[in-house]
């Protein structure tokens, strides 16, 4: 029985296909952008090509994310926070406190044992706390959202970047690139004001460890390791690039309970709008 | 998109003193993800537009149109 979690972002679309064993068999992105139902359908069926797999060889299918109800080939839909739980229980089963940080939002979770969610944060107003402010931080000086990671790994002593909005921080960037500062401790400084707001929402929901770390932001190492910094214990980062497919994987697990339940075995109906 | 309640006359604080918690300062597409994620979590949910003294000074020209196309949350425990 296959299984598929389509997770319809503010910035990508992410799609995994899950055997009933739980392995990850394939998975998929691409930009989002703003044919969302187009997209999702695209990204799902090249990841079933790439497994030589029909649409009607799935199961289920659940889609999650801002753009989930676009999706017009989902079994059902479940929300982002429900999902991230799911998928971080996945990769570490002991997580307590999830703290997701996509493109648009960031939000801090705290889950009991059975993937609930007990208590919910999410960034206020602006994106400030997001991808989106590191892009705009990388974009002011020249540099491209791709080149985000390379460019921390040169800094050598951040520096403080301290502006309350996307739109704020530019004068601050350019203050800083004219007083001859490297843009690897400036794009560093940026990850440590992300980080900042990060652990403030952990506190506010009274995190505990274990503390799992996803959503894209986290594919950058610099990212997880200011976090561990700034909270003083060990982060859960799931393995090299599939922090941003967290909750893809959840939606995808979770479609493979709702299958066993219903009872589910073989070749359903997914591919058929609903 | 505009929620009419018995609420839509009290301020802030009137809120925050019957229970109420703000949540967060969404835009309108945002604000749909958010109020499931708080509805699957159990509790009552309450939207208004946001007022421009609750901003920042630093804020600018942002906040005018921040007035206009986002909106502030609030929940509380549902009673039983």
């Amino acid at each position: 029985m296959i299984t598929a979690g389509i997770d319809v972002g503010s910035t990508y679309t992410k799609v995994v296909l899950m055997d009933s064993e739980g392995n990850v068999l394939t998975r998929g992105i691409r930009n989002t952008g703003f044919q969302l139902t187009r997209v999702a359908r695209e990204t799902f069926e090249t990841c079933l090509e790439e497994v030589n797999l029909a649409p009607g060889d799935c199961s289920y299918v659940i889609a999650t994310g801002i753009g989930r109800h676009q999706c017009d080939f989902k079994d059902l839909t479940v929300t982002e926070l429900t999902a991230g739980a799911r998928g971080a229980k996945f990769y570490f089963p002991r997580t307590c406190t999830v703290l997701d940080i996509g493109g648009q939002t960031m939000k801090a979770s705290r889950v009991d044992a059975s993937s609930k969610v007990e208590a919910f944060r999410m960034n206020d107003k602006c994106a400030a706390g997001t991808g989106a402010f590191l892009e705009k931080t990388a974009r002011y000086m020249g540099y491209t959202c791709k080149e985000i990671g390379p460019l921390m790994e040169t800094s050598r002593q951040s520096v403080p970047i301290s502006g309350v909005c996307a739109v704020f921080a530019e004068s601050e960037v350019i203050n800083q690139l004219s007083l001859g500062t490297p843009p690897g401790d400036i794009m560093q400084g940026a990850i440590e004001s992300l980080t900042t707001r990060s652990v403030q929402l952990m506190k506010r929901i009274k995190g505990q460890p274990e503390y799992t770390l996803i959503g894209g932001l986290l594919r950058f190492k610099n990212m997880a390791l200011a976090v561990k910094a700034q909270l003083g214990t060990e982060v859960n980062v799931p393995p090299y690039g599939s922090c941003q497919f967290a909750c893809a994987v959840g939606a995808a697990k979770l479609a493979q309970i709702r299958a066993n339940k219903l009872g589910l075995t073989g070749q359903q109906n997914a591919g058929v709008a609903v | 998109m505009a929620l009419q309640s018995p609420h839509d006359s009290l301020s802030q604080e009137e809120l925050l003193s019957e229970g109420w918690k703000r949540r967060a300062m969404l835009s309108s597409e945002r604000l749909v993800e958010v109020k499931d994620i708080y509805h699957e979590l159990g509790l009552e949910i309450l939207v208004r537009k946001p007022e421009i003294d609750q901003f920042k000074p630093e804020c600018g020209a942002c906040r005018s149109q921040a007035c206009r196309e986002y909106w502030v949350l609030f929940t509380r425990k549902k009673k039983s």
